[in-house]
């Protein structure tokens, strides 16, 4: 009912879900495997593809930070070393010369010469001036510019403020000297107090180292050519001391984050300046408090890691591409024989019983193609048995009826009757009548084939007692059949045939000495109907021939032969049922019919035949 | 059929994917055939006569230019006296793919880095004015140097002040003790020019049969501030017994000029220099000067020029163009003093 | 069924291999022409050019003159810059007058930008300088409030065909617009020799008695300050300009005063103009151009130092 509404309304959504379930309801094994394989090759692969990934971003990320940071170390590492040796310059002008040294008799400047000439690369000047500001010695240039006071210079009063420790100032320009050439120089001043001795009077004095800030920058800008991102030097309190992009930073043409991060602790952190996301680490490097900042923009990890995710995908695709021809491949090689199996009884369904069922594939295809095979042939087998016995059933049925009316009996007993009537001898007329009409009514038994033991017994009598008139006691009957099997089944017609042998073959030309005995009993829960007689017996080869010649055709009697009584047994009886036959030439024959002892009340409404 | 087909189209897409693996960074090199592009590094931007030279390299390669109608685009840097950076400069033209570079060296022993990258992108190089030792030069058939015989403006220093000594020793020799006393201002500890001079000037001298004492030296750096200083000290010390100032360059002779002149020296002593810079001409032309040596600025440039040029366009030397063992270009060196003086300043005008 | 899957393959090859093209990146080569003869006055913005071309992925050709004001050697290097295949060209004109027809015309595929020196009206391409009506004011100004109102000031103007010069010298006549009639103009003949025109200056310096001499570019302050330093007149030099000479001869008390423009950013956001990384109008651009005046006392605070003493690379 639910269907039918669905129809009449969205057709067009339908159309596709009924497809989707005919294609499911298809669910060719091929497909679903190779779409199983599929789905967990792509879902396999996606998983370890995004771990995989993930883990390598991670790991990139952390090895470039690691590198970064190592690139800090050692850069720090050397402008230690720089700044190190910038002070023993400093501490040897001082403790080795000027401290115990009377300045006036031993003046500085052989070994401050000695000194700067050995440190050039690195110093621009070492310079020893008094309280006063006067320049005691310089080296290599002491030309001193006019108008200069010392005693204002920033590293002369912050010399003098701290005398325990040496000061460092952030780089400037060196006004104190005359220069040739318009030559300038950048320098770092290393200030110190010293104690100057002058005819063993002391005076406080200054001792300047300047550093050239070329060395500073050399060693800066090269640990700035490796890696990502780009490292530069300030002081505590935040001002550039050097960055590689100095000039433009104080142009204002470029921001650096340098007085935020002036209040970073040392180690990594990460800082959103400009719009964009960087990685900072810093570190202070000893004794002069200035601070080395890295600084990588995150997204320079990012685009290394696009590249690599894009290739990731690639290979994945690849990968799956090529999973699903495989799939594609081994569930056909798997499923092939399934296939062909399931075409094979495609055929069957069609009624080819007759075709090769395939036998293939794997051991448990084969198995179900040979079962298969059995079956069909056991199938076959069985349809050729029902359909030879159903054509035996209707012959035989045939056959009874048509002894149901035989003329000859007919004829011969209706002529009897006539004379019994011409003789006036009207009550074995009358008898021999009703004796008919009740054979021929269990004769027909309503079209029935299975009847009572009790009816049949009874046709026989009846049947006997005509023959009896007509033959007039040339014979003796004799009929004992125990009453418990009176209600058991048999196939009507049985004993009425062998009684008729019984009398033509048997006794018809023994002058009245002639024994017909009919008995009925039960044997080993079966049923058993003997018909014996002492007449002359059945040559050997002639009993064999009287089971299995159906061709005999009877100039006498109701023209059933005895193998389709023994046929007929056999087809309603399944088993070891039927007819045999002993007999002994000049002694006798006797007939048993062997039944299965089934009750009528067992059985069930037979059809018509 | 049509499997065969499948299977050998995975196959060409799975090797060629791999192929494609390497992310490189095509660096787009000069195509242009009618450019060419030359590098130069000097030790110091301050050095006067380097200056110079620099003028005439560029000078030269603009008339190139309007000759050829070729581009010749210099590249000139410095190296601020550090080795380290001259390196990573030669490093910086090699990986731009220039031409041919001129190098000017910071430390005259320490080649070795400039000249192994050079080759390894077969760039030649033409080392100018601070020589490097032989075996370096060596090491590969596409260096060159071009200077001067510093042996020679050595001798011709020690020849002016012969010249002198003959014309008047009385003169000279203040103290009158029939020696010279001297003070030698010397250029870099290790240039070979310092070294050189220094020995052959005052050899020169006394080959000649003159008597000659040091009363100092002292290392200038070719800093005309840093011998002021340096001769301040030793006219405090010696004062009036100096009688001959040899400098290694003209711009120490100007700073122990401008010493002189800030102690307002009444008597001067013999002042000789090298280089025949422009200021220094004018100091012989006033006779503050003994003399100097013309260091042939322009011949050397040009011979830098010639050399580099014909380097960056792959062609032959000029056939007035003689080197020495295949590398060397040595310019002669000329005596300056106060008779030619004036001729020299219209040289360099030029 | 396979046949579409080789051709999805297919398609995916083709994006991968676009997808790696943009690492094989291009390095642009940027021309920067600029006047006279020596790069020596231009090394600020030259570093400036060379800082931004450098974060840019670009590379500087600087090309220089054989003199200073050859208008007809300066189109020439421009066409054949343009010719080399030049991404860009960066432009200090030598003569606004006879550039600004050329410039006007020129249908130029690549971008062009004019440094220090524009060309003035309708000009095609911008120009990056400092407000050179302004520095010429301040310097006016600064006379006026440290030197006594009577002094007779001498205006070195030569380089009138940059417009640059021009628009300083305008700027300096309007503030000392009431003491015109103190004013002597000295023209230097073009294309002269450096000693002949020292000698002109001397001889004026000479024969006219001034107190101050003003010049209003870097190649007229270097010459008034050869010309004094070998004469021993005692005359004040208000200049502008920042070459290292002219920053030590502020030093050493011969120049009294230096307006200078902050020609790094001049090169720096050239550059980037130049190279497309940022797009602003003339006004904008000139608000970023600094200039400052500097005497001995003052040169070497932290700001000053910074601009008169660049790192040189």
């Amino acid at each position: 009912m639910e269907y039918h509404h669905q129809n009449t309304g969205q057709i067009g959504k339908n159309k596709m879900s009924s497809r989707l379930a005919k294609a499911y309801k298809k669910r060719s094994i091929q497909l679903i495997i190779s779409i199983s394989f599929t789905a967990v090759a792509i879902v396999a692969m996606s998983f370890m593809g995004i771990v995989l990934y993930t883990q390598f971003a991670d790991n990139s990320k952390n090895m470039a930070i690691e590198s970064n940071k190592q690139l800090l170390d050692q850069a720090s590492w050397n402008l230690n070393t720089y700044i190190r040796s910038m002070m023993s310059v400093s501490d040897t002008m001082y403790y080795s010369v000027i401290k115990n040294r009377d300045l006036t008799y031993y003046p500085l400047n052989t070994e401050m010469n000695l000194l700067y000439e050995s440190n050039k690369d690195n110093l621009v000047s070492i310079v020893c001036v008094t309280e006063d500001g006067a320049v005691m010695a310089a080296a290599p240039v002491a030309t001193r510019k006019e108008s200069i006071d010392i005693t204002s210079k920033d590293w002369f009063i912050q010399a003098n403020k701290e005398i325990e420790n040496l000061h460092f100032s952030t780089p400037h320009v060196q006004n104190l000297f005359e220069n040739s050439n318009y030559r300038y120089y950048w320098v770092v001043s290393l200030s110190r107090s010293v104690e100057l001795t002058n005819i063993g009077r002391i005076r406080r004095g200054v001792l300047l180292v300047d550093m050239n800030f070329n060395g500073i920058e050399q060693l800066l800008s090269k640990a700035n050519e490796k890696g990502n991102g780009y490292m530069y030097l300030m002081d505590q309190n935040g001002e550039i001391i050097y960055h590689p992009n100095q000039q433009a930073i104080y142009s204002n043409l470029v921001e650096e984050n340098n007085l935020e991060a002036a209040d970073y602790e040392d180690g990594s952190h990460i800082e959103r300046f400009s719009g964009e996301e960087r990685v900072v680490i810093i570190k202070t490097v000893g004794y002069t408090g200035w601070k080395l900042v890295s600084v990588t923009p995150v997204k320079e990890f990012a685009i290394n890691l696009n590249q690599i995710r894009f290739f990731t995908v690639m290979v994945g695709v690849v990968t799956i591409v090529l999973i699903l021809f495989g799939n594609i491949f081994i569930s056909s090689k798997v499923t092939g024989p399934i296939r062909k199996l399931e075409n094979s009884i495609k055929y069957l369904e069609d009624g080819n019983l007759d075709m090769d069922i395939y036998i293939g594939g794997t051991h448990e295809i084969r198995h179900l193609g040979r079962t298969i095979t059995s079956m069909v042939n056991q199938m076959r087998k069985l349809m050729d048995e029902m359909v030879t016995e159903q054509q035996e059933k209707r012959k035989s049925a045939l056959d009874a009826l048509q002894s149901q009316i035989n003329p000859h009996f007919l004829y011969n007993t209706l002529d009897s009757v006539v004379w019994m009537v011409e003789s006036e001898r009207y009550q074995e007329a009358i008898s021999m009548v009703t004796a008919l009409a009740s054979l021929f009514r269990i004769s027909l038994s309503k079209g029935k084939n299975v009847i009572s033991i009790r009816d049949e017994i009874a046709h026989a009598k009846y049947y006997l007692e005509i023959q009896k008139v007509r033959y007039k006691n040339k014979f003796n009957i004799n009929i004992d059949v125990d009453p418990n099997i009176e209600d058991c089944c048999t196939i009507k017609l049985i004993v009425q045939p062998i009684l008729e042998n019984a009398i033509y073959y048997g006794v018809e030309h023994m002058d009245g000495d002639g024994e017909i005995t009919l008995r009925g009993y039960e044997k080993d829960s079966e049923v058993f109907i003997e018909v014996s007689d002492n007449g002359m017996g059945i040559p050997k080869d002639t009993i064999d021939l009287l089971l299995t010649d159906d061709t005999r055709a009877h100039k006498r009697g109701s023209g059933i032969g005895l193998r389709n009584i023994d046929q007929r047994i056999k087809l309603y009886f399944k088993g070891d049922y039927g007819l045999s036959i002993k007999s002994e030439l000049d002694e006798g024959t006797i007939v048993t019919i062997h039944l299965p002892r089934i009750y009528m009340k067992d059985t069930k409404e037979e059809k018509k035949v | 059929m049509k499997k065969r087909i499948m299977i050998l189209a995975m196959i060409l897409i799975i090797l060629l994917s791999g192929c494609n693996n390497g992310f490189g960074i095509v660096k787009q090199k000069q195509e242009e055939k009618n450019s060419i592009k030359i590098g130069v590094s000097i030790y110091d931007e301050y050095d006067t006569f380097i200056s110079d030279m620099v003028s005439e390299l560029k000078e030269w390669s603009k008339k190139k230019e309007r000759e050829t109608g070729i581009t010749i685009m210099i590249d000139v840097v410095s190296a601020g006296q550090s080795q380290l950076t001259q390196n990573d400069q030669i490093a910086r033209f090699a990986d731009q793919g220039y031409d041919v570079v001129c190098v000017n060296l910071v430390d005259r022993t320490d080649a070795t880095v400039i000249i192994d990258k050079a080759k390894s992108v077969d760039m030649p190089v033409v080392f100018f004015n601070r020589e490097l030792v032989e075996e370096d030069l060596e090491r590969w058939d596409k260096l060159y140097y071009v200077g001067a015989i510093a042996q020679q403006s050595g001798e011709m220093q020690g020849k002016i002040v012969v010249d002198e000594l003959k014309k008047d020793f009385g003169a000279i020799d203040r103290s009158g003790d029939g020696e010279i006393q001297y003070v030698m201002l010397e250029g870099e500890a290790g240039h070979q020019d310092a070294l050189v001079r220094t020995q052959s000037s005052i050899g020169y001298v006394v080959e000649e049969g003159y008597e000659v004492k040091k009363l100092g030296d002292e290392i200038a750096n070719w800093n005309r501030a840093q011998a002021m200083t340096k001769m301040n000290a030793l006219l405090k010390k010696y004062s009036n017994q100096i009688e001959v100032i040899f400098a290694n360059d003209d711009d120490m002779a100007l700073g122990a000029i401008d010493a002189l002149e800030y102690y307002k020296f009444k008597k001067w002593p013999l002042i000789v220099g090298v280089n025949g810079t422009e200021e220094a001409l004018e100091m012989v032309k006033t006779k503050k000067m003994a003399g100097t040596v013309y260091n042939d600025f322009k011949g050397q440039a040009e011979a830098i020029m010639k050399i580099a040029y014909a380097c960056a366009r792959k062609e032959a030397f000029p056939d007035d163009m003689k080197l020495t063992n295949e590398k060397y270009i040595y310019l002669p060196y000329k005596i300056i003093t106060y008779e030619n003086a004036q001729q020299y300043i219209i040289i360099r005008e030029d | 069924m396979s046949l579409i899957l080789v051709i999805i393959l297919g398609l995916f090859w083709v994006y991968y291999s676009m997808m790696t093209e943009p690492e094989i990146k291009e390095i642009r080569n940027v021309s920067v022409i600029i006047y006279g003869n020596s790069s020596e006055q231009w090394e600020n913005l030259s570093q400036g050019a060379e800082r931004a071309a450098k974060d840019l992925g670009a590379e500087v050709n600087l090309v220089t003159m054989s003199g200073d004001n050859d208008a007809g050697e300066q189109i020439g290097l421009i066409n054949r810059e343009i010719n080399n295949g030049a991404s860009a060209i960066m432009i200090a004109v030598c003569n606004s007058e006879e550039l600004r027809p050329y410039l006007n015309h020129l249908e130029s595929k690549i971008p062009i930008i004019m440094v220090e020196s524009g060309i003035m009206e309708n000009a095609k391409y911008k120009c990056i300088s400092s407000d050179n009506f302004e520095m010429g004011s301040l310097l006016a100004r600064h006379i006026l409030e440290n030197e006594d109102p009577k002094v007779k000031v001498a205006i070195i103007y030569d380089n009138e065909q940059r417009d640059s010069v021009v628009e300083r010298y305008e700027g300096f006549c309007e503030t000392f617009a009431e003491h015109e009639d103190r004013i002597v103009l000295w023209k230097r003949n073009e294309n002269e020799k450096s000693i002949e025109s020292m000698l002109y200056l001397q001889r004026e310096l000479t024969e006219e008695a001034v107190d101050i001499v003003v010049a209003l570019d870097n190649t007229a302050t270097e010459g008034i300050v050869d010309a004094v330093l070998n004469l021993n007149k005692s005359v004040k030099i208000y200049g502008i300009g920042n070459t290292d000479k002219a920053v030590s001869n502020l030093d050493n008390d011969t120049i009294t005063e230096l307006v200078y423009q902050n020609e790094f950013s001049i090169g720096y956001l050239g550059m980037q103009e130049v190279l497309g990384a940022v797009d602003m109008n003339e006004e904008e651009l000139q608000s970023l151009i600094e200039f400052r005046a500097v005497t001995k006392e003052d040169m070497y605070t932290a700001e000053n130092q910074k601009m008169l003493f660049p790192f040189v690379k």
